[in-house]
């Protein structure tokens, strides 16, 4: 390949949403990565404007089918923490089962059916069905029995409808969650299992010195609540977010990227969650990561398939402690607005969401400003990529091409949620 | 394999959207397994790498045409598909992206882009049957994985789908609900609403926001007038109706004649 030569991926698969890449080669260099989104702009912050903050979280869960429920928690606990509404213990808890169903859901489509393909040496699902039948059965049971719990909740998986500001139209029954119990049982093997097939996968290595981002608590491996830490060593509350993180507009992709201003470009996401807080994995977990000779914090973030298995085995555990002899009551929250400024982050699947609302007394947004976690991660992917594409330079395109996108995908990237945040890619 | 036994060759396209209906596909769990030995999933980027050209036998379109590329692209895929059906509120009416339609597309551009010369984007979204014959319509947002799965199974047995063509509210009493809007005052769209959901938000007691879409024949100002006798305001109203489906022709008209109201009285 010749110096200045541009090559092109023109689509990456088997991620949510549409996005390409192009890489600017000289010899033996990647002298540029620049993400392309193909998602057309869908201006979400301009909708919120005049919008009632009753109105809220349904919008905002329109940005993303997968993550719904982390922009309806993102918004819930923002409006929240505006109005001085301090939500129930009951509402604290089952904000965690249904936060926990959606990283669950998430992560089983991700690690069975987007990223195993990778390690397996198959096109998609359709191969992966014929030819590993069984680890596809045991992704599909597992992600239905998440996916029940989120409709027990919120009374649908796709933009579920149960969530409102300061808690729930309607509360499930204990015998609602005694139906889950067995299934969570089975899902708790399927989820051992998913480790150790994670473990079994011929991850590349990668050795990076790259910060990371997630919320932090002191009681629980935080969802929806904390404040933000960072590995190398930053903490402070969610309301400081913009005072330590810096969007800007980079001049060769006409895209918002983010950075910190303390260590720049940073990954958020599960391998931020678990090398913050990994302590706070569960005993199993922990036990079976170490079984399989596998250890947290990592640098590598082909490891990010590894820390969802360990969420998915954390999350399950967890949510079956928090159904056994739960008995909510219907609760009719009281909520008044007032004029003011609202801040709120809950851990999406693909990492920290971000949300800012403006409101005047009634509660209608003046302005709105969302920086969800592909946006923040896109920066450290372009700089992964500078990093890991070298190593197939002498390789042919198609093993640059899939090496190119296994990195992509290790981000599970949510093109969809990043759009409206993101300038057209200008190239030709 | 001779022409008779070869499986259907079935794509999955995406235009502006959030990926949701895609989801609901996946989130059919129990039958995916019979649908991929069913059919031959061509295109369908969200699940694989290797995706083909048409012609396809079957192409499920979610998304809205909110940019000028999209509608070249709509137009060819039409031509490529035998069947086709627009999938969620998005395909079949522009879903939320339709909201810039009541609003100045340039300030919109400000609000989210800091460079907004770049932004390519029509300052009028729609569904794609603005652009190309649909053969089938499935509502939703999202759709209900059953009715995915039930259009499927109709389409592998050569029948048209057979999905309900009634409101929430039959839904309701089905369900055993009592009627939030008569009973509890509350704001409901379920009369104008496309079953389908299950009713699932007046079953946890909550009144429908017309996520499914509005209904054959759907009588809009008459519930607005009843909206009004509840206490609601123009402005309220016209926020009522314009939710997903803003640019569903039954809503956008209730929501155009409140909003110029609303211009009138200020």
């Amino acid at each position: 390949m010749h110096k200045g030569e541009e090559w092109r991926l023109d689509y990456v698969g088997r991620v949510e949403g549409e996005g390409g890449l192009d890489l600017v080669l000289s010899q033996g260099l990647v002298e540029e990565a620049r993400l392309r989104i193909f998602e057309p702009p869908r201006f979400f912050e301009g909708f919120l404007e005049g919008r009632h903050y009753t109105e809220i979280l349904d919008i905002t869960a329109r940005i993303c089918g997968i993550c719904p429920i982390s922009y309806q928690s993102a918004a819930a606990t923002a409006i929240e923490g505006a109005f001085d509404y301090t939500p129930s213990v009951q509402t604290k808890r089952l904000r965690r089962l249904f936060s926990w169903a959606e990283v669950m859901q998430s992560h089983i489509l991700h690690v069975y059916l987007l990223a195993a393909p990778d390690y397996l040496g198959v096109d998609g699902l359709g191969e992966l069905a014929r030819r590993f039948p069984a680890v596809v059965e045991r992704g599909l049971r597992m992600k239905r029995t998440v996916n029940d719990l989120t409709k027990t909740i919120g009374g649908r998986e796709v933009h579920p409808v149960g969530p409102r500001v300061g808690g729930f139209y309607d509360v499930p029954s204990p015998a609602d969650f005694a139906a889950l119990r067995e299934p969570f049982l089975q899902a708790r093997e399927d989820a051992i299992e998913t480790i150790k097939t994670a473990a079994g996968f011929e991850l590349p290595e990668m050795d990076r010195d790259t910060d990371y981002l997630c919320l932090s608590h002191p009681d629980e491996y935080a969802l929806n609540y904390g404040d933000v830490k960072t590995f190398k060593g930053a903490q402070f509350p969610i309301d400081k977010f913009l005072d330590f993180v810096d969007e800007r507009q980079v001049a060769h992709s006409n895209a918002l990227q983010c950075r910190l201003k303390l260590s720049g470009t940073y990954q958020t996401g599960p391998i931020a969650r678990v090398n913050i807080n990994h302590e706070q994995l569960s005993e199993t977990a922990k036990e079976v990561l170490s079984d399989a000779g596998l250890s947290f914090p990592s640098q590598n973030p082909f490891m990010s398939i590894v820390a969802r298995g360990a969420e998915i085995l954390t999350g399950i555990e967890e949510c079956l402690e928090l159904m056994d002899g739960f008995e909510p009551e219907p609760e009719d929250p009281e909520i008044v607005p007032r004029a003011s400024v609202a801040f709120g982050i809950s851990e999406a699947p693909r990492g920290s969401l971000f949300h800012y609302y403006e409101f005047d007394d009634d509660g209608i947004v003046k302005r709105a400003r969302l920086i969800p976690p592909t946006t923040q991660n896109l920066a450290r992917m372009e700089d992964d990529l500078m990093m890991f594409a070298p190593r197939f330079l002498g390789e042919s395109r198609e093993e640059l091409s899939l090496g190119c996108e296994m990195l992509i995908r290790s981000y599970d990237p949510c093109i969809s949620c990043a759009t409206h945040f993101l300038k057209v890619n200008v190239i030709e | 394999m001779t022409e008779e036994t070869r499986k259907p060759r079935v794509a999955i396209y995406k235009f502006s959207s959030c990926s949701g209906c895609q989801q609901s596909l996946l989130n059919a769990e129990p039958y995916l397994g019979e649908i991929i030995g069913a059919i031959d999933f061509v295109y369908f980027i969200e699940a694989q790498q290797n995706n083909q050209p048409g012609p396809y036998d079957l192409t499920l379109v979610e998304g809205s045409i909110s940019r000028s590329e999209e509608i070249e692209a709509v137009k060819e895929l039409r031509r490529q598909s035998k069947v086709l059906i627009s999938v969620g509120a998005c395909a079949n009416y522009g879903g939320p992206q339709a909201l810039r339609n009541w609003e100045s597309l340039d300030y919109l551009k400000n609000v989210s882009y800091d460079d907004p010369k770049y932004v390519d984007a029509l300052d009028w979204t729609t569904g794609i049957d603005a652009y190309i014959p649909v053969d089938y319509k499935i509502f939703g947002c999202g759709p209900n994985p059953d009715q995915l799965v039930e259009v499927l199974t109709n389409f592998l047995q050569g029948r048209p789908p057979t999905l309900a063509r009634s409101s929430v509210c039959i839904e309701c009493k089905m369900a055993g609900n009592v009627c939030l809007l008569v009973a509890g005052g509350l704001n409901c769209l379920g009369p104008v609403t496309n079953a389908g959901c299950g009713a699932a938000c007046p079953s946890i007691k909550r009144g429908c926001y017309g996520c499914f879409g509005p209904m054959e024949a759907a009588n809009c100002f008459a519930l607005a007038k009843t909206f009004e006798r509840l206490g609601n305001s123009a402005e309220e109203i016209v926020r009522l109706f314009r939710q997903e489906n803003s640019n569903a022709p039954a809503f956008r008209e209730v929501a155009l004649a409140y909003a110029q109201r609303r211009r009138m009285a200020a």
